[in-house]
């Protein structure tokens, strides 16, 4: 069944067909919200919370893309948890606990042990980065770079111009360029970046 | 040398504002060419394009992050589903009535403005504060400033204080109707304002029809001049009580109608003179002309000039009047008594200087104080309402998507 249909029995208040639609883009809101929050907790709670408004709010939809219209409210959903978090400033259990056991990276079987170390390193020094640049940059670098959205779907997104789009994602990729190269030693071998 | 410098510093600062959009290829053409002029100029913009490529490259190949568990949604969140759309019916309700309770607050918050400025003035106001008071300070003043024995024109706005409402806007609004219907009186018979001036009426003064009526309607510009020289006994009101009653009634167009009317009585002393006083028999009709009637020689003395522009002076400025009568009134002369202690069984309230009292009826509208309390109730009321409405809007659009 395509989305289309998909969604107009969502509408309908068919749970199951849009749980089939859940399925299709759990991974893509997941990300965006754990690259935004940086914490694995609050990323599942903001994404429980987006799946949630958008079938309530989903006979509101007026077509276009739905993959816009949900990153959309995933994003609000993580913003508020930003804000939250701003206000009320927690420690994460799972900072104070290495799970070494589970790093909440996609599991490839024939990945070596060696290579899986090294994504992991790389996976955390690339959310470091990103936890370094403010809230508007760093959603703007995540849908852009991360979930691969173009110019027009962010500005649609998060409801803001071409130009503003530009102009923080320029920020931002600098940004994370000059700490990514104070922070060289720490990706991995293959991963390095070179001044010519 | 300089200017090139300076060209080539701000072609470098747009050139690494633009390095991200070239990669992404979202420059336009033209900005593009230039973008790629400078990069063959500068070493380090190539070397900063080069770095940007890698962060991108780097950033997209980042690994995926597995969602820890499944987030598909239980059956009963249908339910959710019809909640929520019944949340957004009241929520559209609740926005109406928000947009309702701001119109109609801004209306009264305007009208209360306007009303409080004096620029709109109600039937009950216009005959309140703003002129009432100046009017009695105005011939108060006069009073003080005549001599002793001149035209008895400051016991006539105390006098006339009718007892239903203690405050001096009622003062006013019963003055103004007096003079209307003499002077309407007056045009009716035809009569030439200098032989009006010259020669009284001896016709008895009948209540017109106009006297019943409201007291905004009555003290029109035009009418004050004639109400001024009005003769006789009423020279005195004529000056101090028409005039002044419809300078401050009217505030800014009677004020000149007054001062119109005022130099023209000023201007006939010799007819004001020759003018018989009321038969004794006349004056001495009711209770209220107990009081000695002004004389003669009263009548003859014009009021001195300064104390009439001094009165318009006053009559023009917006003054509060939360003050009765009393404290603004000199002590009551023996007429004034007569006037308080014996109004007339309907509430009416005859004026000294007719040759027949003239019915006045008590003004229709609510009294000032109590369209105070409503007009302030009222503005606190939806004030309160739409604090209320914008705190459930400011929950309710949490909740929206």
């Amino acid at each position: 069944m395509d989305e289309h249909r998909l969604i107009e029995a969502a509408q309908r208040g068919d749970v199951h067909a849009y749980n089939r639609l859940v399925l299709a883009y759990q991974q893509n809101l997941y990300n965006v919200a754990y690259r935004i929050l940086g914490d694995a907790d609050r990323a599942m709670d903001a994404t429980q919370d987006a799946f949630l408004h958008a079938f309530e709010a989903l006979p509101n939809f007026r077509g276009g893309s739905f993959k816009a219209w949900i990153l959309r409210i995933v994003t609000n959903c993580a913003y508020d948890a930003l804000r939250h978090r701003q206000r009320r400033p927690t420690t994460p259990i799972d900072d104070l606990i290495e799970d070494d056991e589970h790093s909440g990276l996609l599991e490839d079987d024939r990945e070596t042990p060696e290579e899986h170390i090294e994504r992991s390193d790389l996976q955390a020094l690339i959310q470091k980065g990103l936890n370094t640049l403010p809230d508007d940059q760093r959603m703007v670098v995540v849908l852009c770079d991360i979930e691969g959205l173009d110019y027009a779907e962010i500005a649609q997104v998060l409801s803001l111009n071409l130009g503003t789009v530009k102009s923080r994602l320029s920020r931002g990729r600098a940004k994370l360029r000059d700490y990514l190269l104070a922070h060289r030693e720490l990706l991995p071998s293959g991963f390095r970046l070179y001044d010519e | 040398m300089i200017f090139q410098r300076w060209r080539s510093q701000r072609d470098h600062t747009w050139a690494e504002e633009n390095l991200s959009a070239y990669l992404d290829d979202e420059l336009p053409l033209d900005h593009k060419a230039r973008l790629e002029r400078h990069l063959a100029e500068c070493a380090e913009c190539r070397q900063s394009l080069h770095t940007l490529k890698q962060t991108v490259a780097l950033l997209r190949r980042a690994p995926i992050v597995q969602p820890p568990v499944s987030f598909v949604l239980p059956p009963s969140a249908q339910r959710r589903q019809a909640r929520y759309r019944q949340w957004q019916m009241a929520f559209g309700a609740l926005r109406a009535a928000a947009v309702a309770a701001s119109v109609i607050l801004a209306v009264l918050l305007s009208a209360d403005v306007l009303l409080t400025s004096g620029i709109v003035s109600l039937p009950g106001k216009s005959a309140e504060g703003v002129s009432a008071p100046a009017v009695l300070e105005a011939q108060y003043a006069g009073q003080e400033s005549a001599p002793t024995g001149a035209v008895p024109k400051p016991t006539l706005a105390p006098s006339i204080t009718p007892r239903f409402t203690p405050a001096p806007a009622v003062a006013m609004a019963v003055i103004e109707p007096t003079a209307t219907p003499i002077s309407a009186d007056a045009a009716s018979q035809t009569t030439p304002l200098r032989a009006a001036v010259g020669v009284p009426s001896p016709t008895p003064l009948a209540p017109t029809p106009e006297a019943a009526q409201p007291v905004f309607t009555e003290a029109a510009p035009p009418q004050a001049p004639v109400a001024a020289a009005f003769p006789s006994t009423r020279g005195g009101l004529g000056a101090g009580g028409a005039g002044g009653a419809g300078g401050g009634a009217e505030s800014g167009g009677s004020g000149a109608a007054s001062a119109e009317g005022l130099p023209a009585l000023a201007q006939e002393p010799a007819e004001l003179k020759a003018t018989p006083p009321f038969e004794p028999s006349t004056l001495q009709r009711g209770p209220l002309f107990a009081a000695p009637s002004p004389t003669p020689e009263t009548l003859a003395e014009p009021t001195p000039a300064p104390t009439l522009g001094q009165a318009l002076v006053m009559t023009s400025l917006p003054t509060p009047s939360p003050e009765p009568t009393e404290s603004l009134a000199p002590s009551p002369t023996p007429m004034e008594k007569a006037l308080i202690a014996e109004p007339t069984p309907s509430g009416v309230i005859p004026l000294a200087g007719k040759e027949q009292p003239t019915e006045v009826t008590e003004p229709s509208s609510v009294p000032w104080t109590v369209w105070r309390i409503v007009r302030l109730s009222a503005v606190g009321l939806f004030g309160v309402i739409l604090i209320l409405l914008g705190g459930l809007l400011w929950v309710g659009q949490k909740r929206r998507w």
